[in-house]
Protein backbone atom coordinates (compact mmCIF):
# COMPACT_ATOMS: atom_id res chain seq x y z
CA UNK A 1 0.00 0.00 0.00
CA UNK A 2 1.39 3.36 -1.14
CA UNK A 3 0.19 6.71 1.20
CA UNK A 4 1.48 9.87 0.02
CA UNK A 5 0.13 12.71 2.26
CA UNK A 6 0.56 17.05 1.03
CA UNK A 7 0.01 19.55 2.71
CA UNK A 8 -0.37 23.57 1.79
CA UNK A 9 -0.54 26.45 4.40
CA UNK A 10 -3.39 27.56 5.59
CA UNK A 11 -5.02 30.56 4.96
CA UNK A 12 -5.84 32.52 8.82
CA UNK A 13 -8.44 35.06 7.82
CA UNK A 14 -10.90 32.20 6.50
CA UNK A 15 -10.34 29.73 9.42
CA UNK A 16 -8.40 27.41 7.41
CA UNK A 17 -5.72 25.70 9.33
CA UNK A 18 -4.15 23.91 6.50
CA UNK A 19 -5.05 22.28 2.89
CA UNK A 20 -4.26 18.50 2.49
CA UNK A 21 -4.40 15.87 0.02
CA UNK A 22 -4.19 12.29 0.81
CA UNK A 23 -3.71 9.44 -2.15
CA UNK A 24 -3.53 5.99 -0.86
CA UNK A 25 -2.53 3.37 -3.61
CA UNK A 26 -2.26 -0.75 -3.72
CA UNK A 27 -1.66 -3.05 -6.33
CA UNK A 28 -5.19 -5.09 -5.94
CA UNK A 29 -8.19 -2.47 -4.44
CA UNK A 30 -8.09 -3.02 -0.84
CA UNK A 31 -10.52 -1.72 1.70
CA UNK A 32 -8.77 0.35 4.26
CA UNK A 33 -10.31 1.20 7.88
CA UNK A 34 -9.08 4.29 10.19
CA UNK A 35 -10.71 5.49 13.29
CA UNK A 36 -11.55 8.74 13.89
CA UNK A 37 -12.28 10.45 17.40
CA UNK A 38 -13.52 14.13 18.33
CA UNK A 39 -11.22 16.83 17.58
CA UNK A 40 -11.71 20.52 17.90
CA UNK A 41 -11.62 21.12 14.27
CA UNK A 42 -13.83 20.68 11.24
CA UNK A 43 -12.99 19.17 8.24
CA UNK A 44 -13.86 19.95 4.54
CA UNK A 45 -13.74 16.40 2.40
CA UNK A 46 -13.52 16.37 -1.65
CA UNK A 47 -13.51 12.94 -2.69
CA UNK A 48 -11.85 12.79 -6.31
CA UNK A 49 -11.69 9.43 -6.26
CA UNK A 50 -12.45 6.24 -4.43
CA UNK A 51 -15.11 6.14 -1.68
CA UNK A 52 -15.44 6.49 1.91
CA UNK A 53 -18.02 4.95 4.25
CA UNK A 54 -18.81 6.03 7.44
CA UNK A 55 -19.44 3.57 10.73
CA UNK A 56 -20.86 4.88 13.91
CA UNK A 57 -21.80 2.78 15.97
CA UNK A 58 -22.69 4.81 19.04
CA UNK A 59 -25.84 6.61 16.09
CA UNK A 60 -25.92 2.86 15.21
CA UNK A 61 -25.90 4.30 11.69
CA UNK A 62 -23.76 3.49 8.38
CA UNK A 63 -23.49 5.42 4.91
CA UNK A 64 -21.37 6.45 2.37
CA UNK A 65 -19.88 9.78 2.51
CA UNK A 66 -20.83 12.71 -0.37
CA UNK A 67 -18.78 13.54 -2.47
CA UNK A 68 -18.30 16.67 -0.87
CA UNK A 69 -19.11 17.52 2.34
CA UNK A 70 -18.23 19.15 5.74
CA UNK A 71 -17.62 17.06 8.53
CA UNK A 72 -19.00 18.88 11.49
CA UNK A 73 -17.95 18.14 14.87
CA UNK A 74 -18.30 14.48 16.88
CA UNK A 75 -18.62 13.81 20.42
CA UNK A 76 -17.92 10.25 19.84
CA UNK A 77 -15.64 8.02 17.71
CA UNK A 78 -16.86 6.40 14.32
CA UNK A 79 -14.85 4.38 11.66
CA UNK A 80 -14.07 5.61 8.33
CA UNK A 81 -13.77 2.44 5.39
CA UNK A 82 -11.66 3.71 2.32
CA UNK A 83 -11.34 1.86 -0.71
CA UNK A 84 -8.24 2.24 -3.11
CA UNK A 85 -7.52 3.82 -5.18
CA UNK A 86 -8.12 6.61 -3.17
CA UNK A 87 -7.85 10.62 -3.90
CA UNK A 88 -8.62 12.90 -0.84
CA UNK A 89 -8.68 16.53 -0.43
CA UNK A 90 -9.32 18.16 2.59
CA UNK A 91 -9.36 21.31 4.23
CA UNK A 92 -8.84 21.85 8.42
CA UNK A 93 -10.80 24.73 9.92
CA UNK A 94 -10.57 26.17 12.57
CA UNK A 95 -13.17 26.13 15.50
CA UNK A 96 -13.72 29.65 14.31
CA UNK A 97 -14.96 28.60 11.28
CA UNK A 98 -18.62 27.92 12.85
CA UNK A 99 -19.03 31.62 13.31
CA UNK A 100 -18.40 32.33 9.67
CA UNK A 101 -20.75 29.71 8.99
CA UNK A 102 -23.68 30.22 6.34
CA UNK A 103 -25.70 27.65 7.18
CA UNK A 104 -27.13 26.15 10.96
CA UNK A 105 -24.26 24.43 12.17
CA UNK A 106 -25.32 20.98 13.28
CA UNK A 107 -23.08 18.07 15.21
CA UNK A 108 -22.26 14.59 14.83
CA UNK A 109 -22.85 14.73 10.66
CA UNK A 110 -21.40 15.46 7.73
CA UNK A 111 -23.11 18.32 6.09
CA UNK A 112 -23.07 18.16 1.71
CA UNK A 113 -21.77 20.78 0.04
CA UNK A 114 -20.66 22.36 -3.39
CA UNK A 115 -17.91 24.16 -2.48
CA UNK A 116 -15.43 22.93 -5.45
CA UNK A 117 -17.00 23.69 -8.50
CA UNK A 118 -14.53 22.30 -11.14
CA UNK A 119 -12.31 18.90 -10.97
CA UNK A 120 -9.65 19.94 -8.75
CA UNK A 121 -6.45 18.78 -10.74
CA UNK A 122 -3.64 19.31 -7.43
CA UNK A 123 -3.71 20.35 -4.09
CA UNK A 124 -3.29 24.33 -5.46
CA UNK A 125 -6.31 24.12 -7.53
CA UNK A 126 -8.47 22.79 -4.81
CA UNK A 127 -6.98 25.47 -2.08
CA UNK A 128 -8.02 28.43 -4.77
CA UNK A 129 -11.43 26.97 -5.04
CA UNK A 130 -12.60 27.20 -1.66
CA UNK A 131 -10.84 30.20 -0.85
CA UNK A 132 -12.91 31.58 -3.27
CA UNK A 133 -15.90 30.25 -2.26
CA UNK A 134 -15.38 30.75 1.65
CA UNK A 135 -15.00 34.26 0.53
CA UNK A 136 -17.57 34.85 -1.26
CA UNK A 137 -20.48 33.29 1.46
CA UNK A 138 -19.08 33.87 4.75
CA UNK A 139 -20.87 35.29 6.94
CA UNK A 140 -20.26 37.46 10.70
CA UNK A 141 -22.48 36.68 13.15
CA UNK A 142 -20.65 38.40 15.85
CA UNK A 143 -18.72 41.16 16.08
CA UNK A 144 -15.83 39.82 18.16
CA UNK A 145 -14.20 35.90 17.93
CA UNK A 146 -16.14 33.97 20.73
CA UNK A 147 -12.92 32.59 21.38
CA UNK A 148 -9.45 33.78 21.93
CA UNK A 149 -6.68 31.71 20.14
CA UNK A 150 -6.07 29.53 23.64
CA UNK A 151 -9.27 28.32 23.67
CA UNK A 152 -10.52 30.98 26.50
CA UNK A 153 -13.56 32.31 26.39
CA UNK A 154 -13.62 35.73 25.07
CA UNK A 155 -14.32 38.64 27.38
CA UNK A 156 -17.38 40.19 25.82
CA UNK A 157 -19.30 36.65 26.76
CA UNK A 158 -18.98 37.87 30.46
CA UNK A 159 -22.03 39.32 30.86
CA UNK A 160 -24.00 36.68 29.43
CA UNK A 161 -26.40 34.47 31.47
CA UNK A 162 -25.04 30.87 31.94
CA UNK A 163 -28.61 30.26 29.94
CA UNK A 164 -27.70 32.70 27.32
CA UNK A 165 -24.38 31.24 27.33
CA UNK A 166 -25.73 27.33 26.60
CA UNK A 167 -27.83 28.52 23.90
CA UNK A 168 -25.23 30.33 22.31
CA UNK A 169 -22.73 27.16 22.18
CA UNK A 170 -25.41 25.12 21.05
CA UNK A 171 -26.61 27.63 17.99
CA UNK A 172 -22.92 28.41 16.93
CA UNK A 173 -21.40 24.82 17.38
CA UNK A 174 -23.81 22.37 18.41
CA UNK A 175 -21.77 21.12 21.62
CA UNK A 176 -21.72 22.58 24.93
CA UNK A 177 -18.37 24.10 26.59
CA UNK A 178 -18.64 21.29 28.96
CA UNK A 179 -18.87 18.89 25.79
CA UNK A 180 -15.96 21.07 24.09
CA UNK A 181 -13.53 20.86 27.07
CA UNK A 182 -13.72 16.93 27.36
CA UNK A 183 -12.89 17.23 23.62
CA UNK A 184 -9.76 19.44 24.10
CA UNK A 185 -8.51 17.64 27.64
CA UNK A 186 -8.15 14.25 25.91
CA UNK A 187 -6.00 15.59 22.93
CA UNK A 188 -3.95 17.60 25.51
CA UNK A 189 -3.05 14.38 26.85
CA UNK A 190 -2.66 12.89 23.20
CA UNK A 191 -0.39 16.45 22.32
CA UNK A 192 2.26 14.85 25.00
CA UNK A 193 5.20 12.86 23.24
CA UNK A 194 4.69 9.52 25.17
CA UNK A 195 7.48 7.46 25.42
CA UNK A 196 6.22 4.11 26.60
CA UNK A 197 9.51 2.87 26.46
CA UNK A 198 11.55 0.70 28.61
CA UNK A 199 8.62 -0.87 31.11
CA UNK A 200 4.93 -1.35 30.92
CA UNK A 201 3.21 2.13 29.47
CA UNK A 202 3.37 4.20 32.92
CA UNK A 203 0.10 6.37 31.35
CA UNK A 204 0.21 8.10 35.04
CA UNK A 205 3.25 10.21 34.38
CA UNK A 206 1.24 11.94 31.51
CA UNK A 207 -1.99 12.44 33.41
CA UNK A 208 -2.46 16.50 33.59
CA UNK A 209 -3.47 16.98 37.31
CA UNK A 210 -5.16 20.25 36.14
CA UNK A 211 -6.76 18.17 33.29
CA UNK A 212 -7.71 14.88 35.10
CA UNK A 213 -8.18 14.29 38.73
CA UNK A 214 -6.14 10.52 38.27
CA UNK A 215 -5.75 8.13 35.69
CA UNK A 216 -9.28 6.15 35.68
CA UNK A 217 -10.74 9.66 35.33
CA UNK A 218 -8.47 9.90 32.42
CA UNK A 219 -9.39 6.36 31.34
CA UNK A 220 -12.83 7.10 31.61
CA UNK A 221 -13.02 9.84 29.52
CA UNK A 222 -10.49 8.84 26.83
CA UNK A 223 -12.48 5.17 26.49
CA UNK A 224 -15.88 7.60 26.03
CA UNK A 225 -14.22 9.64 23.62
CA UNK A 226 -12.56 7.11 21.53
CA UNK A 227 -13.50 4.11 21.82
CA UNK A 228 -10.24 2.69 23.06
CA UNK A 229 -8.22 2.52 26.46
CA UNK A 230 -5.21 4.98 26.01
CA UNK A 231 -2.53 2.00 25.11
CA UNK A 232 -4.76 0.56 22.84
CA UNK A 233 -5.14 3.52 21.13
CA UNK A 234 -1.63 4.30 20.66
CA UNK A 235 -0.70 0.64 19.32
CA UNK A 236 -3.73 1.38 17.08
CA UNK A 237 -3.09 2.53 13.41
CA UNK A 238 -4.83 5.59 11.84
CA UNK A 239 -3.86 6.43 8.37
CA UNK A 240 -5.66 9.73 8.20
CA UNK A 241 -6.50 11.16 11.42
CA UNK A 242 -2.86 10.49 12.94
CA UNK A 243 -1.40 13.13 10.03
CA UNK A 244 -3.94 15.12 10.51
CA UNK A 245 -3.93 15.37 14.46
CA UNK A 246 0.10 15.83 14.17
CA UNK A 247 -0.26 18.61 11.62
CA UNK A 248 -2.92 20.50 13.84
CA UNK A 249 -0.68 20.01 16.83
CA UNK A 250 2.19 21.65 15.07
CA UNK A 251 0.63 24.56 13.42
CA UNK A 252 -1.99 24.90 16.77
CA UNK A 253 0.44 24.29 19.88
CA UNK A 254 -2.41 23.78 22.64
CA UNK A 255 -4.96 23.46 20.57
CA UNK B 1 20.05 18.64 5.35
CA UNK B 2 19.79 16.41 2.54
CA UNK B 3 18.01 12.86 3.01
CA UNK B 4 15.23 10.86 0.71
CA UNK B 5 11.98 13.05 1.06
CA UNK B 6 8.86 11.08 2.29
CA UNK B 7 5.68 10.87 0.78
CA UNK B 8 4.23 12.21 3.85
CA UNK B 9 4.91 16.18 3.91
CA UNK B 10 4.43 16.10 7.55
CA UNK B 11 7.16 14.10 7.99
CA UNK B 12 9.66 16.17 5.72
CA UNK B 13 8.55 19.18 8.13
CA UNK B 14 9.17 17.11 11.10
CA UNK B 15 12.24 16.42 9.15
CA UNK B 16 13.54 19.96 9.17
CA UNK B 17 12.51 20.91 12.55
CA UNK B 18 15.27 18.14 14.15
CA UNK B 19 18.17 19.67 16.06
CA UNK B 20 21.17 19.41 14.33
CA UNK B 21 22.71 17.20 17.16
CA UNK B 22 20.42 14.74 16.77
CA UNK B 23 19.64 14.92 13.14
CA UNK B 24 22.18 12.88 11.83
CA UNK B 25 21.55 10.07 14.06
CA UNK B 26 17.73 10.71 13.00
CA UNK B 27 18.20 10.00 9.41
CA UNK B 28 20.83 7.16 9.43
CA UNK B 29 18.48 5.29 11.79
CA UNK B 30 15.76 6.02 9.26
CA UNK B 31 17.65 5.23 6.41
CA UNK B 32 18.06 1.96 8.07
CA UNK B 33 14.84 0.95 8.93
CA UNK B 34 13.29 1.91 5.60
CA UNK B 35 16.16 -0.25 3.76
CA UNK B 36 15.03 -2.82 5.74
CA UNK B 37 11.54 -2.41 5.73
CA UNK B 38 10.75 -0.32 2.28
CA UNK B 39 7.14 -1.44 2.77
CA UNK B 40 6.66 0.72 6.11
CA UNK B 41 4.88 3.92 5.96
CA UNK B 42 6.35 6.72 7.60
CA UNK B 43 3.73 9.13 9.46
CA UNK B 44 3.96 11.35 12.29
CA UNK B 45 1.68 10.87 15.69
CA UNK B 46 0.46 12.75 18.80
CA UNK B 47 3.11 15.72 17.58
CA UNK B 48 6.05 14.96 17.72
CA UNK B 49 6.79 10.74 16.99
CA UNK B 50 7.84 9.15 13.76
CA UNK B 51 5.96 5.91 13.33
CA UNK B 52 6.81 3.41 11.02
CA UNK B 53 3.47 2.02 10.07
CA UNK B 54 1.92 -1.09 7.84
CA UNK B 55 -1.58 -1.36 8.34
CA UNK B 56 -0.89 -0.80 12.25
CA UNK B 57 1.57 0.49 13.90
CA UNK B 58 5.04 -1.36 14.49
CA UNK B 59 7.58 0.95 15.54
CA UNK B 60 7.69 4.75 17.02
CA UNK B 61 10.48 6.90 17.22
CA UNK B 62 11.33 8.82 19.96
CA UNK B 63 13.93 11.74 20.26
CA UNK B 64 15.59 12.90 23.36
CA UNK B 65 18.85 14.61 24.06
CA UNK B 66 21.48 12.57 22.10
CA UNK B 67 19.33 9.39 22.05
CA UNK B 68 16.68 8.36 20.32
CA UNK B 69 14.56 5.45 21.62
CA UNK B 70 12.74 2.80 19.38
CA UNK B 71 9.77 1.14 20.44
CA UNK B 72 8.49 -1.81 18.83
CA UNK B 73 5.14 -2.15 19.49
CA UNK B 74 4.82 -5.82 19.27
CA UNK B 75 8.47 -6.35 20.61
CA UNK B 76 7.57 -9.17 22.58
CA UNK B 77 7.43 -11.30 19.72
CA UNK B 78 11.28 -10.51 18.26
CA UNK B 79 13.87 -12.94 18.50
CA UNK B 80 16.72 -11.01 20.47
CA UNK B 81 19.36 -12.58 19.67
CA UNK B 82 21.72 -9.21 19.75
CA UNK B 83 20.32 -8.47 23.08
CA UNK B 84 19.43 -5.19 22.34
CA UNK B 85 16.12 -4.80 23.15
CA UNK B 86 14.94 -3.73 26.60
CA UNK B 87 11.43 -3.51 28.73
CA UNK B 88 9.62 -5.92 30.44
CA UNK B 89 6.14 -4.90 29.56
CA UNK B 90 3.36 -7.41 28.33
CA UNK B 91 4.18 -6.38 24.80
CA UNK B 92 6.50 -3.61 23.82
CA UNK B 93 10.42 -3.62 23.94
CA UNK B 94 12.87 -0.44 23.30
CA UNK B 95 16.08 -0.30 21.38
CA UNK B 96 18.06 2.71 22.77
CA UNK B 97 20.56 4.46 20.34
CA UNK B 98 22.68 6.98 21.56
CA UNK B 99 25.32 6.71 18.84
CA UNK B 100 26.29 6.74 14.98
CA UNK B 101 28.07 3.20 15.50
CA UNK B 102 25.23 1.51 16.25
CA UNK B 103 23.94 -1.85 15.84
CA UNK B 104 22.48 -1.76 12.14
CA UNK B 105 22.84 -5.77 11.37
CA UNK B 106 20.62 -5.73 14.56
CA UNK B 107 18.12 -2.81 13.81
CA UNK B 108 18.18 -4.72 10.16
CA UNK B 109 17.20 -7.83 11.99
CA UNK B 110 14.22 -6.75 14.26
CA UNK B 111 12.81 -4.58 11.56
CA UNK B 112 12.71 -7.87 9.20
CA UNK B 113 11.42 -9.60 12.28
CA UNK B 114 8.89 -7.28 12.36
CA UNK B 115 7.44 -7.37 8.85
CA UNK B 116 7.84 -10.70 8.54
CA UNK B 117 5.67 -11.17 11.80
CA UNK B 118 2.67 -8.61 10.25
CA UNK B 119 2.56 -10.92 7.31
Amino acid sequence: MNIKFQKLKGIPSLHVAFFWKMTVDARSPVTVTDRFIPELFFDYLYIRDGKIKCIDEIAGTQFTVWGQSLRTLYTHPVTFVFSTPLSLYGARLSLRFAESFWEEMKVNCFLKQEWVREEAVSLESFQSQIAAYLERHRVTKFPYPMFSTEFEESGWLSNFSARHKRRLYKTMLGLSRKELHNIQNVHTFLEQTCDFASQNPRIIQHVNPDVFYDQPHLNHTFKKMTGFSPVEYFEANSILQDTLMSASYNEFPGA
Amino acid sequence: MRYKKSKNDIVNEYIESLNEDIAPLFLDIRSTILAAGPSFNESIKWKNCLVYATTKNHIQTVTGKGKISLIFFDGVSLNDKHGLLEGDGSKARTMRINTKDFNKTALTDYVKQTLKNDS
